[in-house]
This record gives C-alpha cells, structure tokens and sequence, in this order.
C-alpha cells in the first residue's frame, strides 16, 4: 500500500513521457503537421533576411541548422510511426512535407552567406508553410 | 547629484538583471502561443518578486539574516532540511540551463561548437565568481545586459495592435486550450518568482553592507527596476505576439527569440539581442551559483561571502565550486537547455511556498525586525501574493501533465 | 539565568563568536534538569550529532554525517539577539573544525588569500 503512490507517479511520468506513441491519431498527426509549419515559416523569415543581408554568417548558420533538426525530427517521427486506420495519405503527406522543409533549410544551412540560395530558400519556404 | 547617479545606475542594474533564461523562454513561448492574452500574468508576477525582495531586503539589512537563516529557523531544522535539499535541486537544474543559455548564445554569435562553448562559459562563471568583487559583477552584468532593451524597440518597431495589446493587460482566457493556458500562467509567475532571485538578493543585501539607512535608495532601486525589468518581459511577449502568433510560428530554441529582434531591426537588432541574452543569462547562471553556496552555508551556520576572502569561508568556496561544476555535468550530458528551463521553473514554483512563507514570518516578528516590520501594505501584498503562489505551487504539476508540457 | 522562549528565540540560530565569525548554529540544547519550572539552558549544543534530537529527519541526517558534538556552556554565552554572540573565540570553543579541514584546499587555489 505504501508503494502506491510511487508507483501512481511512475506512472503518470510513463504516460507523459509517451507523447509519441507509435500509432499516430489525427490530432498526434495534426501536432506534427504544425511543428512542419512553424519551421519552415521561421526559415522563412531567417532566409528572407540572409537575402537581404539583414543577418550574419554563424547566425543564419546555426539557426538554420536548428531549424533543420527540427523538420528532420518531426520526419523521423512521422516515418516511424504508423498511421491510424484512414490517415495513411496524410501522414505521407506530412512527411513529404517534413523532409521538403529540411531540406530547403539544409541548402540554406550550407551556404549561409549566400544571397541567391537565401531568395530561393525563401520563396520554396513560403510555399511549404502556406 | 552624485546621489542620482548612483540611484540611476542601480536601477540599470536591476534591470539589465531582471531577465533570465526562463523568462526568455516562456514569456515568448506564451506570445507566440497566446498573442498578448497573458500580459496580465507578468504583471502579477513582478508584483509578487517586487513585494517579496522589498520583504527580504528589508529583513537581511535589518537583522542580518539572509532567506535561508529564516528558512531553518522558521521552519525549523527538519522542514528547513527539506527545503534546503529542494532549493539545491532546483538550483542546480536552474544553474544547468543557465550555462546551456551562455552556450547557445555564444554558439549564435560565435558558431563554435556547442560542447566548446558549454567548457568556456564554465571556466568563464568560475574566473569571475572567483576573481570579481561582488558589486563589479552585479554592474558588469547588469549593464550589458540592458542590450536586452533591443525587443522593447523591437516591439514597438512590429506594429503590433496595441488595443489588443492594452486588452491582454485584462485577465482574459480565449483559448481551446485551457490546460496550456494554465501552464504558461504557472510558468510565467515561476519565471518572475524565481527562489534564487530573492535568496540572492537577501544575501546581496549584507554583502554590500547596505545597513538601515540606505534601505529607501536601495528599495527603490530595486522596485523602479524590477517594473521596468517586468517591461522588458511584456516586449519579449508582444514581439512574439506580433511576429510569431500571426505565423503560428512555435519558439523552440533561443535563436528564435534573437530572430524576433533581427526581423524588424536587421544584423545591429541581432547583435545586441544575442548580446543582452549573454548577459544576462550569464548573470543569472552567476546569481545562480551564489545562491547554491549561500543556502548551504546559512543553513548550517557556515561562515559565507564575497565580502570574505576564500581562506575565511572555505566551506561556502567549495559549496560554490561544486555547484558550479554540476551544473556544467548536468548541462554536458547534451541535455536541451530550453527544456531543462522549462523544468527547473515548474519545479520553482512548487517550492515557492517553502521559500517565500519563512519571509513573511520574519519580515512580521517584531524582536527581529524592530521598527521596520510590515506595515498593512506589506502584510496586505505579502498575504496576498503567498496565496497566489500557494494555489500556482499546487497546480503546476497536474498542469505541465494535462497540457504535456505546453505542447497541448 | 534568563528565561527564553526556547522555540522561537535560541534554537538554529547563528552562532558568532568573539571576532565576529560565524561559526555554526544552534542545533540542540542542554536543559539540565526538566524539573525545574521553567527549564533553565545548561548549554548549547552544535554540530552533526546533535540533529538527533530534531525529529526523524535530524536523525536521519546525522546519521550521514559525522564530527562531533561540541557543548557551549551557556556562561560563554555573550548575547542574544537575531544571532547568539559568544564572549569567546570560535576556535577556543572548538567551534568551526569543519571549516579547518576544507581550508588546506581553498587555499591551494591563487588568490585564495
């Protein structure tokens, strides 16, 4: 009886930390579809100011990178995991999603200085958030 | 004349102060999430840290008692114990993320490896918490990290609505989402309220010798600068509103927070963004080691202090050290800062009760105090806010599992 | 011998010495005998071991630590007021050991002194 309540929080710590279980619901996928969003409409901004040269190098450098590491995240977990019944077309197309945005984010991560890449990062970035 | 200065210079320091690696990341995160909708919610917590380190400046001065005298003596030596274990936890969680923020910050303007950086601010903390007076670290600290002034400008600079700006000063809950609303309430007063802020100003207080006569100047400061610091809060929270909420646009690392700056105010809004939050990270993880070692030593009666020499407080030198070093392992591990912040803030706020109820008691005990105990105002905002922390305390646990961590 | 109100104003304070070191706490009391009305203090008492009178939780703790117990008698007791002042010098009481055995390593640091 006295190992009730430890076990009651290991629990609850259990159950918090699965946010990601392995079968993905709508709402799980609708989470991971926003997070897609939120980077590339940050990489938006981000290119937009290495086109201007409103920026500096290790800046756009590093936090592209972030920005990458989290679309790439996102597809790995959308990869992994399995859809709910129904929701197979919108998992892959949140994956495709998801590996488009790291990857516009890693041609601006490679060349942080670069006008051109950053004008065209930008306008493929805003395309994706939309 | 001189007066004046000196008094202007105090509250720059305060300011330049206020701010933290939690109050970075939650007062942006809430923006971004919630527009201006918890603006009211920063207000209450300046007000609640404003209220208790007039308390706690007031007690350390005149009795020469730092918080955790109060705490062991209040509470007595096994609940004392207790909350001396969980403020030293908390600490330490704090202390990780601070260097973590120092790091990232570093890695922003530098692009060095992160784990580099990590070792360098290490080394940097321990040189100037071993080699720096205690006054020149508050200044130095203080007032590099008024850079952070750079969001209020960015603020203003992205035209947000300010009706609806001026509206989110009103307690208002329009959300889907009530359990992260919650969350970032608790989260936001957790950031303000931080238990390190008060056991270090307190201890602060005797070791700058401020004695009964300076305690109006030294208040003031303190209260003019805490307001204004809490102004700085709102800018970081109405630039996210105006620049991340309309693109739903999620803050997950500092460099969104410097972005919110370089956006509207190009490469010179960057620079000091990412300058301001060195410092004042810097700052705070520097507060944070302080306050490690000062609990330690006020609890068991250690002799303690910047204003003794190493060889005359060995023990409070090593409680320091080894925090230090700690909390750099802790950080090492390649843990994430930001989460490591959200943590140590929920985690502040459950034991903010145990820290702030002992300065309540002796801020009221007249054999102590003197003349200088709490007026009806004091009594009247102490009581006040000690409820308030005391029903944030008991929800944010059950808050950070039903809103899974402010993820929703 | 005054009388005190032995919960609030003695116990767990800071101890201060001759020269204005602080040098421990308060961590438990001798009463000498309970019979008389009221229990007049014999001597303070500080260090680890004395925790074992205060509660479950001061047992635990001394238990983890060690040193000894180091008895004051209440005639070197100077004042009492937030802190206990005492008329000697910490050392002379064998008070503050605990500071002796870490000082040898602080003091290898440059600077330190």
């Amino acid at each position: 009886m006295r190992r009730l309540p430890g076990l009651c929080v290991a629990l609850l710590l259990v159950i918090a930390g699965c946010g990601g279980s392995s079968t993905l619901t709508g709402d799980a996928l609708q989470k991971q579809d926003e997070a897609v969003h939120s980077a590339a409409a940050e990489g938006e901004l981000l290119a937009s100011d290495v086109a201007r040269d409103r920026t500096t190098e290790p800046f756009a450098r590093v936090h592209s990178g972030d920005l990458a590491d989290q679309a790439k995240a996102v597809a790995k977990r959308v990869r992994d995991a399995d859809a709910a019944p129904g929701l197979e077309r919108e998992r892959r197309q949140v994956l495709t999603r998801a590996t488009r945005v790291a990857q516009a984010l890693e041609e601006l991560h490679a060349a942080p200085d670069d006008r051109e890449v950053a004008e065209r990062v930008q306008a493929e970035l805003r395309r994706l958030a939309a | 004349m001189k007066r004046i200065f000196d008094i202007a210079l105090g509250i720059l320091a305060a300011i330049g102060g206020f701010v933290d690696i939690g109050d970075i990341v939650f007062n942006v995160a809430a923006g971004a999430m919630f527009e201006y909708q918890l603006l009211w919610v920063v207000v209450i917590g300046v007000g609640a840290i404003i209220t208790y380190s007039e308390m706690c400046g007031r007690v350390a001065v005149v009795s020469q008692h730092a918080v955790f005298d109060a705490v062991r003596e209040r509470l007595g030596f096994g609940v004392g114990l207790v909350a001396l274990v969980g403020a030293q936890l908390i600490n330490l969680l704090t202390l990780a993320a601070e260097i973590g923020g120092i790091a990232v910050a570093l890695q922003l303007l530098a692009g060095l490896p992160y784990r580099v950086l990590l070792f360098l601010a290490f080394i940097a903390v321990a040189v100037v918490v071993w080699a720096l007076p205690f006054g020149w670290i508050e200044r130095v600290f203080g007032y590099c990290g008024l850079a952070m002034l750079v969001f209020a400008v960015a603020a203003i600079k992205l035209h947000p609505d300010w009706s609806q700006v001026a509206s989110g000063f009103i307690p208002s809950a329009n959300t889907s989402d009530p359990a992260v609303y919650g969350y970032f309430v608790v989260g936001l007063i957790g950031a303000a309220t931080v238990p390190y802020e008060v056991y270090f100003y307190s201890s602060g207080a005797i070791e700058e010798g401020w004695k009964p006569k300076d305690l109006s100047v030294n208040q003031s400061n303190a209260i003019i600068g805490y307001t204004l610091g809490g102004l700085l809060s709102c800018s970081l929270m109405i630039m996210a509103g105006a620049l991340f909420f309309p693109r739903e646009i999620t803050p997950e690392t500092l460099g969104t927070a410097a972005l919110g700056a370089q956006v509207p105010l190009g490469e010179i809004g960057l620079l000091l963004a990412l300058v301001g939050i060195l410092f004042a990270v810097g700052g705070a993880a520097i507060d944070t080691v302080f306050s490690g070692a000062y609990n330690m030593a006020q609890f068991f009666g250690w002799e303690w202090g910047k204003h003794r020499k190493p060889v005359e407080a060995p023990r409070y030198t090593i409680a320091w050290m080894v925090m230090l070093v700690l909390g750099f392992l802790i950080v090492f591990t390649g843990v994430d800062p930001i989460k490591v912040t959200e943590f140590s803030v929920i985690f502040s706020v459950v034991a903010l009760p145990l820290t702030y109820l002992p300065i309540l008691l002796v801020a009221n005990d007249r054999t102590y105090m003197r003349r200088y105990v709490n007026g009806r105002l004091a009594n009247l905002f102490g009581i006040g806010y000690l409820v308030v922390i005391l029903l944030v305390a008991v929800a944010a646990i059950p808050l950070m599992f039903l809103s899974n961590m402010g993820q929703g | 011998m005054t009388e005190i109100d032995l919960g609030l104003s003695l116990l767990d304070h800071q101890l201060i010495d001759s020269e204005d070191l602080r040098c421990g706490k308060v961590d438990d009391l001798d009463l000498g005998s309970l019979r008389e009305d009221p229990p007049t203090v014999q001597a303070i008492l500080a260090g680890t071991p004395a925790w074992r009178n205060r509660g479950r939780i001061g047992r635990l703790a001394a238990s983890l630590g060690g040193g000894r117990i180091v008895r004051i008698p209440w005639e070197d007791v100077e004042s009492v007021e937030s802190a206990v002042h005492l008329k000697k010098a910490a050392h002379e009481l064998g008070l503050a050991r605990g500071e002796d055995r870490v000082r040898r390593f602080v003091a290898w640091i440059p600077g330190a002194k």
